[in-house]
C-alpha cells in the first residue's frame, strides 16, 4: 500500500518539530525505513556564507561536507544545477541535464567515495522563497521498499514545510525572504542577464533610458546593491526567473 | 467571519459570490494559468460549481472577499472522481460523508501575514463544518504551493497516491480524516483561528 501507519507516525512526528536536530533524527529514521543510508535536505543557498533564513540538516558524511565546502563543489553541484531544470523527483543515475560537464562527474565520483552511490532528489520551489532539494542516497537501489520514490517525495514535501516554519519562527518573519520584483523589473533584469545596456533595454521594452536605469536600480536595491552580474545570478538562484530566460531567446 | 453558501445559482447576483469567482479567475486563470471557463472574461466558474456545490467564504466587516473554498460531495461528480482518479493509487473515496475541497484560494490583496491568517481561518471553518455535518473525511488535490501546507496543517492527512506531473506541478490527491479531536489537532498546530459562521442562503431564482 501506499500509505501507511509508518508514514503517518512520520508526518505525525514531523507535525511536532521545532528544531532542525529533530528534523534530522526523524528524516535519519525515514531513510534508513526506506532502505538508504544518506539524506540531506536544505535551501539552495552558497554553503560557505548561508543567510540566516536558510535550513540545512544531513547526515552526509562530515569529511564530505568539508570537501564540498573547501572546494566549492556546490558551485557546480549537478544534482542542484538537475533541481533547478525540473519540478519532479529525479533519479541520479538519470539527471534531468543536457549535458554533464567533466567537473560535474568529478564531483559525483568524489560523492561515491562517502557512500553517496545511488541517489534521489525531490526540488521543492515555493515562489518567492528559495528553493531547495531533498536527497535520499545509498549504495543501491536495489532494497528499498515498495513505493519508496513516491513515498521520498511526499515526505520531501513535509520536511521541507516543517524546515519552513522553524525559520519562521527562529526568525520571528513570516515574509518571503526573497525580494519581490515587479513584472517590469524582472523583464529589466532579464534583458541584463542577455547582456543589454541601459539603452538596449530601453529599446527592447519602449521606455526612456532613464526609466530602465531605474528599474534595474531598484532591484539592485532590494537586493542590498550588488552588482548587475551578481544580480543577474542571485536571482536564477532565487528561482525570479531561470537561465534559459536569460539566455536562450 | 466565514460565510456558509449552500448552492451556486450563477454570478451576478450576490456581491460576495461574485468578489470570490474574480478572484478565482486572477488567482487560477491569470496567475496560475489554468485551463478553466471564464465567464464574461472575469468570473471563473466550472462544471461543478452548482446547486451541490457548498462554499466557506472569508470575509472582512466590508463584505470583501478574503478567501474561500469550495465542498463538493465525493458521491456525486467531483475534480478528483471525475477529471484526475489517476491521482489515486487505489479507488477514488466516495461516500456521502466525504466531500472534496477545492478551489482554495486567497485574495491576492492580502499581505503575507494576512494570508498565513486567512488559510488558518479557512482550514479551522472546513473542519467544524465537518462536524456540525457528520463528514467524516475530507479529500482535496494539491498542487506544489499547497501539498506540504495541507500534509502539515495538524489534521490526520495523508496522501491517496503519488504525486504527479500536472502542468508544471507536482500535484497528489490527499485525504484528511475528521474526528471530534480535528480541532484540537489543528490547536497543537497553531492552526487553529476560531471565527463566526453565518449561512448565506442561495439567492433565489428572480432576485434582482
Amino acid at each position: 500500500m501506499f500509505t501507511s501507519l509508518e508514514l503517518h507516525h512520520f508526518i505525525n512526528v514531523m507535525k511536532e518539530i521545532t528544531s532542525e536536530q529533530k528534523l534530522g533524527e526523524v528524516l535519519l529514521e525515514f531513510t534508513q525505513w526506506l532502505g538508504f543510508d544518506w539524506f540531506a535536505m536544505g535551501h539552495h543557498v552558497d554553503l560557505a556564507r548561508p543567510p540566516r533564513q536558510a535550513i540545512r540538516v544531513t547526515n552526509y558524511d562530515p569529511r564530505w561536507i568539508d570537501q564540498v565546502v573547501e572546494q566549492r563543489y556546490f558551485a557546480d553541484d549537478p544534482i542542484h544545477a538537475a533541481s533547478m531544470r525540473t519540478v519532479a523527483g529525479f533519479r541520479w543515475d538519470a539527471l534531468p541535464l543536457t549535458q554533464i560537464t567533466p567537473r560535474q562527474q568529478y564531483i559525483l565520483a568524489q560523492a561515491r567515495q562517502y557512500g553517496l552511490v545511488a541517489g534521489y532528489s525531490v526540488p521543492i520551489f515555493l515562489p518567492g522563497e528559495y528553493g531547495g532539494t531533498c536527497s535520499f542516497a545509498g549504495r543501491s537501489f536495489e532494497k528499498l521498499r515498495p513505493y519508496a520514490l513516491e513515498l521520498s517525495d511526499v515526505v520531501a514535501a513535509a520536511a521541507f514545510e516543517c524546515a519552513r516554519r522553524i525559520m519562521n519562527v527562529r526568525e520571528g518573519c513570516l515574509t518571503a525572504p526573497v525580494p519581490v520584483l515587479k513584472p517590469r523589473e524582472r523583464e529589466a533584469l532579464i534583458l541584463v542577464g542577455r547582456g543589454k545596456t541601459d539603452e538596449g533595454i530601453a529599446d527592447v521594452m519602449g521606455i526612456s533610458k532613464k526609466t530602465a536605469h531605474g528599474y534595474i536600480e531598484n532591484v539592485r536595491l532590494a537586493y542590498g546593491h550588488l552588482s548587475r552580474p551578481s544580480l543577474v545570478l542571485r536571482a536564477v538562484f532565487d528561482n525570479q526567473f531561470s537561465f534559459a530566460d536569460a539566455f536562450w531567446r | 467571519m466565514i460565510r456558509i453558501l449552500d448552492g451556486f445559482d450563477g454570478a451576478g447576483r450576490e456581491p460576495l459570490v461574485d468578489a470570490m469567482l474574480r478572484d478565482r479567475k486572477r488567482i487560477f486563470v491569470d496567475l496560475l494559468k489554468w485551463d478553466v471557463p471564464v465567464v464574461r472574461g472575469e468570473f471563473e466558474i466550472d462544471q461543478f460549481d452548482g446547486e451541490r456545490a457548498i462554499y466557506c467564504i472569508a470575509t472582512d466587516g466590508g463584505g470583501n472577499h478574503l478567501g474561500s473554498i469550495r465542498l463538493l460531495p465525493s458521491d456525486r461528480p467531483h475534480i478528483l472522481g471525475t477529471i484526475f482518479p489517476e491521482l489515486c493509487l487505489g479507488d477514488v473515496p466516495r461516500d456521502a460523508s466525504i466531500w472534496e475541497l477545492s478551489r482554495g484560494c486567497l485574495s491576492p490583496n492580502l499581505a503575507a501575514t494576512e494570508r498565513l491568517w486567512v488559510r488558518n481561518l479557512l482550514t479551522t471553518a472546513v473542519v467544524e463544518y465537518a462536524i456540525w455535518r457528520g463528514f467524516t473525511a475530507y479529500t482535496c488535490i494539491a498542487d506544489f504551493t499547497w501539498y506540504g501546507q495541507i500534509l502539515m496543517l495538524g489534521w490526520d492527512c495523508w496522501p491517496l497516491g503519488p504525486r504527479r506531473k500536472i502542468g508544471r506541478s507536482m500535484t497528489g490527491a490527499l485525504q484528511i480524516d475528521i474526528n471530534p479531536s480535528t480541532p484540537d489537532q489543528l490547536r497543537n498546530a497553531g492552526t487553529f483561528v476560531p471565527c463566526r459562521m453565518v449561512n448565506l442562503d442561495a439567492v433565489p431564482a428572480g432576485r434582482a
